[in-house]
């Protein structure tokens, strides 16, 4: 039996919790073990505006549902039975007027394809003297042992086939609505096409995995982490997770926080589809903050927000950057100093999404401005460009200057044990298997000439769904590392091979046969594959050269009638789909968002910095933006530097193979090229204001590199 | 004037704006060439409202534009045709940046930077720089109409310009404005400094006097009174 605890007041419930516990020690005897358990779920709210939701919920393929309304009611208290009867009817209604809407539930007209039964468990009645005035409408269990019998009593001779089971559940958690797939034109003919696989593949998404989803979606008072890569629905929990607090308690103000300001309508929109699966109406607005990190006098943001609730005027970015090369941290650590560790208290919630971008001084701002250290926060450690450690929560929120205290998550989650305080998310959704483990291939670079960053230990790649097959991460060790099937699920690598999956193709020496390749691949996918503009995605890796890309890309897509979204030009930044339009964009701006088809362009350039760990991280995030189809170009022969690798990465398809690095060396030559890096900088700014200052003498470029050339033969 | 006219006006118009290197983007958003239906229903419906930042900052988010400056103002250009051949209105209009921040370009270079050197890495910061930039203290949008529908002389010349908003300036012209030609006043008058240094290369004057190019009004649109009044030509 399945245990989904969705509030914490649970561990305040002792009648719920004998309830559970009777269940538990009769599991075997009673049929239950593929039964599931809800506490405080589904949650709705009745004609007069407030919020229900039964104690416990029971689905059973053997037992239909049943409802149980637990309730500490005494001897003396018999009359207030009748409330709770009326409550307990009122759910039973929502949920079978929920359940009826769906056809493939429904046995004829008026009923449904299994039975939907409703207790009252109130043990502390000792002995029941009926109302002649009232019948109870539900039925009545005072002691244990009739649990056991009633529950016998509802049982079926068979089960509910699996697939009515899934449906049954994807009504009542309301999963059905919050990936919506889009109403593609495909033809009967047309399913083998990538339009008819992606269809399926958006229906398939939608029924998420559910003990996933729950282990994040209980409510904590207190903090939260949730870890999972790229792909495995931290932004859809953290949606569902405010939709869900916000229905619960109206009057909660909540924070949802990011640094990338694209993802506001994406997270908008989930809110809103989420939460209306309960509701009628949209959620408040006034109540729900959607902020980016930052902000400033155009678009509010966190910071420049809670300046102003503080009285403190915000420091701009131009004298941050003078004073630190991490600015934002800068000015985060700036306004906690100003007010000497202390925020006024604006949350009830806080929701940090993205939350390897941060650096401790934003947690620890947020933790100041929420209550009750109530605050969540989504962390992926391999987007982190600088550290691929394991976050430690105690060093992310101690600061001794201002007394506060590190967030020490197993010792706090003693006091809950089934409610996770620290969830990871092994299972990934979006990308297929082969694309998600080709990313981490590239990411790691290990099939490069040396691994350029490693997880630490073995429990590290378990953490991240992998298993670790051969070797035990010891220097040295030919170490087989495999994705299983199981947290990688989508059936799309059935229906597609991996080249069918991953395409790369190198132009001959050209940017414009790059782009013409490109532009005419998209517009197969239109045309042939039956694929809509706004499910394609060019990413740009090339940040040098990404405008002009963008610009020849854009003009050769309106001579073929495509129309196109460079999100480089949207000066607000906050939208990044448009219907109807191909979507343009770097990797730092696409991050979070995903497409079905992405094209990551200009990976010539690769070559020449094959061994930075910025360059392996914005190639890895390029990669996972894609829900299916992942296509990877260069303009010249450079481009088979990745190529090869790639090669490498799918004749080992699913594993990983490699030898496992020193990683004390590793970092080393890590830091050396840095260094390397800072110096060679500073050299071509140098030659850039040389060449700048012969021009304006009216030099040649051309002049000066010949002078160059000659100076370096002497 | 007709649509391969005005297509021929707008090829120029981005054409004397790159030579000015003011230039980002033409809209790939939308299809509809010249059709004013290609602009969403909310900005026409905000168009007159009193607060200038709204309607920019929701023609920006709806892209309803057709040609993006490097200083994020923009410019539209629109007409309707009672056929192929008779175009009977034209609506051009320059929508000034409400905030001043630097060009992408200029704020690497504050910062020490060029773009050959870090290409799109800073962007985020280049966001930030946006977000809080102040607002300008005044702007001036100006707009071209000529809309043979609403001709009235001499109340409502049926060619003339707007400067500002929130105003009644309509100052009437004698002749029907190209895109390009619109484009040029703008660059003369709002981008000052720049046509003033550009006036000494002529290749950029060939490109920039195109007063010939605009067809001036029969007398049916332009009646004796007018005549007798202030106009351009």
């Amino acid at each position: 039996m399945e245990k989904f605890i969705l509030s914490q007041s649970f561990y305040d419930d002792q009648i719920s919790q004998d309830l559970v516990r009777v269940l538990d020690l009769n599991e075997q005897s009673l049929n239950l073990s593929n039964a599931i358990i809800y506490y405080n779920f589904p949650i709705f709210r009745n004609i007069d505006e407030e919020i229900q939701y039964p104690s416990l919920m029971l689905v059973s393929p053997r037992h239909g549902i049943s409802i149980f309304q637990c309730d500490n009611i005494l001897d003396r208290d018999q009359n207030k039975l009748k409330y709770i009867d009326e409550k307990t009817s009122q759910i039973y209604n929502y949920l079978v007027s929920k359940l009826r809407t769906n056809k493939n539930l429904r046995k004829d007209r008026n009923n449904l394809l299994f039975g939907v039964n409703t207790f009252i468990y109130a043990p502390n009645i000792l002995t029941y003297q009926p109302d002649v005035n009232t019948t109870l409408e539900n039925e009545l269990i005072t002691q244990d042992s009739r649990i056991i019998t009633k529950i016998n009593d509802i049982q079926n001779e068979s089960d509910i086939s699996e697939q009515i089971l899934n449906e049954i559940l994807a009504v009542l958690e309301g999963s059905k609505g919050i990936i919506k797939s889009k109403d593609r034109n495909i033809s009967e003919g047309n399913s083998d096409k990538k339009g008819g696989i992606l269809t399926l593949l958006e229906q398939e998404v939608a029924n998420f995995d559910r003990r996933q989803k729950y282990a994040a979606l209980t409510q904590l008072e207190g903090p939260q982490r949730i870890r999972g890569l790229a792909g495995s629905g931290k932004t859809i929990i953290l949606a569902m997770k405010v939709a869900l607090l916000h229905l619960r308690n109206p009057e909660a103000i909540i924070l949802y926080t990011f640094w990338t300001k694209s993802l506001y309508t994406y997270v908008k929109k989930l809110i809103t589809r989420f939460y209306r699966q309960h509701d009628d109406i949209d959620p408040n607005w006034e109540k729900i903050h959607i902020l980016h990190a930052w902000g400033g006098t155009s678009i509010k943001g966190v910071y420049s927000q809670t300046c102003h609730q503080n009285n403190i005027l915000p420091i701009q970015y131009q004298e941050a950057k003078g004073k630190s090369d991490t600015p934002f941290d800068f000015v985060c650590q700036n306004l906690l100093a100003k007010k000497n560790g202390i925020l006024e208290k604006v949350y009830d919630y806080v929701l940090i999404d993205e939350a390897q971008d941060f650096k401790p001084s934003f947690y620890q701002l947020c933790r100041q401005i929420v209550r009750k250290d109530c605050i969540v926060w989504g962390y992926d450690e391999l987007q982190n460009i600088l550290d691929v450690k394991i976050q430690s929560t105690i060093n992310t929120f101690k600061n001794e200057k201002y007394g506060y205290q590190g967030i020490d998550l197993p010792k706090l989650q003693e006091q809950h044990p089934q409610i996770d305080n620290d969830v990871v998310l092994e299972k990934c959704y979006r990308s297929p298997r082969e694309i998600l483990v080709l990313a981490h291939a590239i990411g790691f670079g290990i099939y490069n000439t040396q691994i350029i960053q490693m997880l630490e230990n073995k429990e590290h790649w378990t953490d991240l769904g992998y298993e670790v097959i051969q070797g035990n991460c010891k220097e040295g060790e030919h170490i087989i590392i495999l994705r299983p099937e199981k947290n990688s699920p989508l059936t799309i690598s059935k229906r597609q091979k991996p080249e069918e999956l991953i395409r790369y193709y190198a132009a001959t020496n050209s940017m414009d046969d790059e782009v013409k390749w490109i532009c005419d691949s998209i517009q197969n996918d239109i045309a042939c594959e039956k694929l809509e503009p706004e499910d394609i995605l060019v990413v740009c890796i090339d940040d040098k050269y990404a405008r002009k890309y963008f610009h020849k890309i854009s003009n050769y897509l309106m001579s073929i009638g495509i129309k196109s979204n460079n999100v480089l030009q949207d000066i607000y930044a906050t939208e990044f789909f448009i219907k109807g339009c191909i979507t343009l964009s770097t990797v730092y701006r696409a991050k979070g968002n995903e497409a079905a088809v992405v094209y990551v362009i200009g990976v010539d350039t690769v070559a020449s910095e094959k061994d930075s760990r910025i360059v392996r991280n914005k190639l890895f995030t390029a990669f996972t933006r894609t829900k299916a189809w992942l296509v990877i170009t260069g303009a010249n022969e450079n481009s088979n530097v990745l190529f090869q690798e790639i090669q490498k990465a799918l004749t080992n398809m699913p594993n990983i193979e490699f030898i496992y690095p020193n990683i004390e060396q590793m970092n080393v030559f890590q830091r050396d090229l840095a260094g390397a890096n800072i110096l060679k900088a500073s050299v071509r700014a140098k030659a850039y204001e040389l060449i700048n200052e012969a021009e304006k003498q009216g030099i040649s470029t051309e002049d000066i590199l010949n002078l160059i050339r000659a100076e370096g033969k002497k | 004037m007709n649509l391969a006219i005005m297509e021929e006006g707008f090829r120029k118009a981005k054409k004397i704006l790159n030579a000015c290197d003011l230039f980002e983007t033409e809209n790939y958003t939308k299809g509809l060439m010249f059709k004013p239906s290609k602009f969403s229903k909310d900005f026409f419906s905000i168009s007159q409202d009193r607060d200038y930042y709204k309607i920019y900052k929701l023609a920006i988010t709806n892209k309803d534009y057709d040609i993006l400056l490097k200083d994020y103002s923009f410019f539209q250009f629109s007409c309707e045709s009672s056929d192929i051949n008779t175009i009977v209105k034209y609506r051009y209009a320059y929508y000034e940046t409400p905030s001043e921040f630097p060009t992408y370009e200029d704020f690497l270079d504050e910062n020490g930077f060029s773009y050959i050197d870090c290409g799109e890495e800073l962007i985020q910061e280049y966001q930030q720089v946006i977000d809080e930039a102040k607002f300008k203290n005044t702007v001036t949008p100006l707009r071209y109409d000529y809309d043979e529908d609403l001709y009235n002389s001499p109340v409502h010349p049926i060619s003339h310009l707007h400067l500002g908003f929130q105003n009644e300036i309509r100052i009437p012209i004698k002749c029907i404005l190209t895109p390009h030609a619109f484009v040029s006043f703008v660059i003369r008058h709002i981008y000052w400094k720049k046509w003033k240094q550009l006036m000494n290369d002529s290749n950029f004057c060939s490109i920039y006097y195109v007063k010939s190019e605009c067809k001036v009004l029969p007398n049916e649109n332009f009646s004796q009174d007018e005549e007798k009044d202030f106009y351009m030509n």
